[in-house]
Parts: structure tokens; sequence; C-alpha cells
């Protein structure tokens, strides 16, 4: 697979959120506002780099048993750094991500990305991939923002939108909407993909660490 | 046995060592980021202290245990002679989504100057998140303890109530700092 092929699966073919529904928590909490959404994306596309090439970087020096407890707190440690920075320089933002800029530590895209690439793949690699990753999700966090804000809420960006503005779908800007507005966008991109994205087998049972080792004894049914 | 060991102790080592390293990355970074928050938020305090009592020259700190807990600060407004204009307490409760918090200005009369949103993020946007709008917050000014006429938003009972609670602390809070002078 050619650097490019690897940056561009994240953002399409295996999209983080559409495609592997990882990180749904984050997706439907701040996807009512498409400026909370953006930054969100952007925090996690941040932490998602930077881990990413950490564990790829201690890959060979970190022992199997331990390797979750180390990378969450390698994780903790990126996402504390970006809360930091963020309460100092982005206030108004900080504030509109309240809980779950801390809970970007257990964003699954971040752990999925650590245990199926980074810890076996070079420093490089896993930067790009991050980076596709995080960007990937980020442009499914906005595209679902965008509809929720504009339908729900009446604007795009905080900007008032005409006749949007006066007769809103508040519920989309509430958790069943969110649901709602998330299960229409993975079923679209299904019809796009014909059915070909879910039944990618790395994301099945075979592409799970126990399975390799043949622990589960699952692997000749999914055969 | 004594590969397992040898497993066991390296194990060990390395968390503690990441745990180690990121802790003092940690430091370093809030080393430079803590000022900078700090100060902002001071700022964006005296702002607020500002917007709802444009009047005051300065403003004074106020420190009592008579105040309710829900009070997170009381300061008393002072005109340029160093009279007291107001009072403007800073009170946070509980909403339908999670803590809200409102700045409210209260006059020497017992009547309310000004209140002001300061967070209600955790509200629905387009219901409990009407509270910020100026539409809500304009009809508490001039209102005295009894709180008449103020219209709950339709749709946020729970926000509109956690709001009138905390407005009606300030109340508390106003009249255990003027029973202290």
């Amino acid at each position: 697979m050619t650097r490019m092929q690897n940056f561009l699966k994240g953002l399409v073919k295996e999209n983080p959120t559409l495609v592997l529904v990882l990180g749904t928590c984050p997706t439907l909490a701040i996807s009512t506002s498409v400026t909370a959404a953006f930054g969100m994306g952007i925090a996690a596309t941040a932490v998602l780099i930077c881990s990413n090439m950490a564990i790829s970087a201690l890959r060979n020096t970190i022992p199997d048993r331990v390797r979750i407890p180390c990378y969450i707190v390698l994780v903790a440690g990126f996402v504390t750094v970006v809360e930091l920075l963020m309460e100092a320089f982005a206030y108004s933002l900080y504030q509109s991500l309240g809980v779950y800029l801390a809970l970007i530590v257990v964003n699954c895209i971040i752990l999925g990305r650590a245990e199926m690439y980074a810890n076996k793949h070079g420093v490089i690699d896993s930067a790009i991939d991050g980076l596709g990753m995080g960007l990937g999700f980020t442009l499914a966090i906005c595209s679902m923002g965008t509809i929720r804000e504009i339908l729900g809420g009446g604007s795009w960006c905080g900007i008032p939108i005409p006749w949007f503005h006066e007769n809103p779908i508040g519920i989309l800007t509430m958790a069943p909407g969110g649901f709602f507005v998330f299960g229409c966008m993975i079923a679209l991109v299904n019809k796009i993909s014909k059915g070909k994205a879910i039944k990618k087998k790395e994301f099945g049972c075979m592409g799970c660490m126990l399975c390799e080792k043949g622990v589960c004894g699952k692997e000749e049914s999914a055969k | 046995m004594r590969e397992q060991k040898k497993d066991i102790i390296k194990s060990i080592v390395v968390l503690v060592v990441i745990c180690l390293v990121t802790s003092a990355a940690l430091a370093i970074v809030n080393h430079f980021t803590a000022p900078v928050s700090a100060a902002n938020a001071a700022a964006r305090e005296e702002a607020a202290r500002r917007a709802v009592l444009p009047d005051a020259g300065s403003f004074e700190k106020l420190e009592s245990d008579a105040l309710p807990a829900s009070v997170v600060s009381a300061y008393r407004g002072l005109d340029a002679s160093g009279k007291p204009i107001g009072y403007i307490f800073s009170i946070s409760g509980k909403g339908f989504g999670g803590t809200i918090q409102i700045m409210c200005a209260i006059g020497p009369d017992g009547k309310i100057l000004r209140c002001q949103t300061l967070d209600v993020s955790g509200e629905t946007k387009t219901l409990g998140g009407k509270t910020a709008s100026p539409d809500y917050t304009d009809q508490y000014t001039g209102k005295d303890a009894s709180l008449d006429g103020v219209d709950a938003i339709s749709g946020a009972t729970i926000t509109s109530t956690a709001y009138k609670n905390c407005v009606l602390d300030a109340f508390k809070a106003y009249d255990a700092v003027k029973e202290a002078g």
C-alpha cells in the first residue's frame, strides 16, 4: 500500500466513524454545532497523530502484557496537553467541548489505531495513518454537525440561515436526533459503497489480536 | 521461572518510566499554560462584572461564611467616590444537562439590576440554551426577590427552574452580605 493510499483510506474507504463505527460517543455529543465539531475533530486528530507516532516508536520497548495501560498513559498525556493548550488559547472551544475533550483518552479510534496499526508499523506510516483517520473523523463529525446545526438549530457555524432559523427541528440537536442523523449517514455510505464498506475482513473477528493467536476459537466459523 | 520474573520486572519498569516521562512533560506544559489560563479567567470575570454593573468604578471581593453554597463569588461594586452601588453574585446550579452558571447584580434597593448567563453549554441549545439570550435574562431586570412575572421557557422547565433558583440564591446571598454590612 502506498503512503497516499494509506492516507486516503482513513478519509473514505475505512472512515473511522461511518465505516468502522468507532468514536460514536463524541460524534453524537459534539455534532450539534459545526464549530465545536471541527474543534473536536482537530483535537482528536492531533492526539491521534502524536499517540500513533509515540506508540509506534515504542512498539518494540513496550511489553505485550502491559501495552494497554502504556497506551492509555501516553494517550492521556497527549490529551491533557491539548486540554491545557486549549484552555489557555481557545477558551470558548474548550468550554463548548466540555467533558468530551477529556474523553478523547478513551476514544475508540485512538486505541483502535494503536492496536490495529501503530504497534505493527513504522513511525512515519503511523503518523500518516493517524492523519488520515483523524481527518476522516473530522470530516464525518463536521458533515453531521452541518446537517444537525442547519436543520436543528437553523444556523451554520453560528451564522443564522434565513427560513431554517424560523423553522428549526429541535429534536435533531438532541440525542435521538443525533442517532437518527448518524443512522442515515451510515446508510448513505453503505448505499454509495454498495455494502462493501462494512464487510472488510480486517475489522471483523479476524482483525482481533486474540484471533491471530487462535485463542477465541471463532476463527474456524469466520472462515 | 526466571524468564517470567524478568518479563514482569521489564513490564513494571517500562510502565513506570512511561508514566514518569508523561507526567514530567505535562508539568512542563502546565508551567507555561497555567499563568495564561489564570489571567484569561480573571479577565473574563472582570468583563462579566463590568457587563452586569457598567457604572461601577471598582469591585471589592466579599468573603463570608453565611453565603449559600451555590455562590461561586460575591463582589461589591463601588462607584468613583467609593459608595456601594450594587452587589454582584456569580452562582452555579444544576441544570438539565450539567452545571449552569449565572451572574446577577442586585442594587442597594434589593432589585435586580441585571442578570447574565455565564455558562449554559450543558443545556439543549434550542431549549435550555435560550436562557443565555437577552430575551430571557432581561425579564429579571428590576425584579425583587419574589420574581413576579418571570416567564419560564416552554420546553425547558428544568433549566428555567434551575435559573430561577440561582437568582433566588443570589437574593439569599444579598441578604447575608447586607446583614454583615
